[in-house]
């Protein structure tokens, strides 16, 4: 796609009027250096497709040197329904924040976010990477944040740096502080539990803080599960679905998987790719929202 | 990313939503595999996945 000129940049994403504010961004080579494929009116085409009249800020970074890899941030704000973060890196799109307010739950909201940022990943190029697939990365934390981003397909960095290796960190963290001694019930730190967040706000970590039990079974396989080296392993241990509590007829229960792993933090990666098991995860979840970018996605990835 | 964020809420919504049950059982898929390769059999499996035996 050819460069697009200021006068392109301002007309194509013109019937978003005052709703969208564009920083560093009305420079074509600077467009093209974060979104090329997409022409300025194809973006304002999707931006015009979320719900809630949103207030958009598009923010380039204007540094590019050799050692820095220049960075697109998009914030998207609907008050009082919801708030997408999302940044934009070659090769990858973080979700840097996902948020719907309490009083808007229930109406696919976050669903519609999720499945909007699948398709736009679909669409820009620039975020392929040499095998022409998408990484969305994520830091799953605060609340069920780590049960749920490992329910949805995400799985935690392996490296051969100890530091950087999210998967053996979690395993640590998990035996550490959400384990017994001989792994037969799942327990909490109180001292790490009450510094938490999370903590305050979730009554259940209150109600039930003296742990679970945990059956035979449900030993056996954390166990197998912690003992891999394999991150999509995470997936089996937030998949253990026995109700062990239900905190109010409304909530959502609380699954051995959710006991063990809300709370903690872990960064991880899914890849948009449809042969990987965690598109497959992510897509089930999806459907048939995505199905739909699939389809317009002009086989660029997903 | 700073502590303001917080996507625990639109997950739970994502979660709680009506096609939940179907989407649990395809996302699962690997799990079930994973412990089918693990010698457990599928009345096993439906209890530490809390799946009901038509499921």
């Amino acid at each position: 796609m050819k460069q697009p000129s200021r006068e392109e940049i301002e007309a194509g994403l013109a019937p978003l009027d005052k709703r969208l504010h564009l920083i560093n961004m009305k420079n074509g080579a600077c467009w093209n250096r974060h979104l090329h494929g997409i022409s300025p009116s194809e973006l304002a085409e999707k931006l015009l497709k979320l719900d809630g009249n949103p207030v958009i800020t598009i923010r380039a970074d204007p540094k590019v040197t050799t050692h820095h890899m220049p960075e697109l941030a998009m914030e998207i704000k609907s008050p009082g329904h919801y708030h997408l973060h999302i940044i934009i890196h070659p090769g990858e799109l973080h979700l840097e924040h996902l948020e719907v307010a309490p009083g808007k739950h229930g109406q696919g909201t976050a669903k519609k976010l999720l499945a909007w940022v699948v398709d736009l990943a679909a669409h820009v190029p620039v975020l392929a990477s040499e095998d022409k697939t998408v990484r969305l990365t994520t830091i799953a934390g605060l609340r069920n944040g780590a049960y749920s981003w490992a329910r949805f397909g995400f799985t935690p960095y392996v490296d051969t740096n100890p530091e950087l290796d999210s998967w053996a960190q979690l395993k640590k963290t998990i035996q550490r502080a959400r384990l017994n001694q001989d792994a037969s019930r799942i327990v909490y730190d109180v001292d790490e539990v009450e510094s938490c967040d999370f903590n305050v706000e979730s009554p259940y970590m209150k109600n039930y803080s003296k742990g679970f039990q945990l059956t035979a079974d449900e030993q056996a396989v954390i166990k197998a599960a912690l003992a891999s080296d394999d991150p999509k392993a995470l997936w089996v241990i937030s998949d253990l679905g026995r109700v062990l509590a239900q905190p109010s007829p409304s909530a959502q229960p609380v699954t051995v998987g959710k006991a063990i792993l809300c709370g903690l933090s872990w960064g991880g990666e899914l890849r948009l790719d449809p042969r990987e098991a965690g598109y497959q995860r992510l897509a089930a979840y999806l459907a048939p929202l995505i199905a739909q970018s699939q389809q317009k996605g002009n086989g660029r990835g997903i | 990313m700073a502590v303001e964020f917080d996507k625990a809420d639109a997950l739970a919504e994502l979660a709680a939503d009506g096609e939940k049950e179907a989407a649990s059982r395809q996302s699962m898929r690997y799990t079930q595999a994973w412990l089918r390769a693990h010698g457990y059999g599928q009345h096993d499996i439906n209890q530490l996945l809390g799946l009901t035996p038509a499921e």
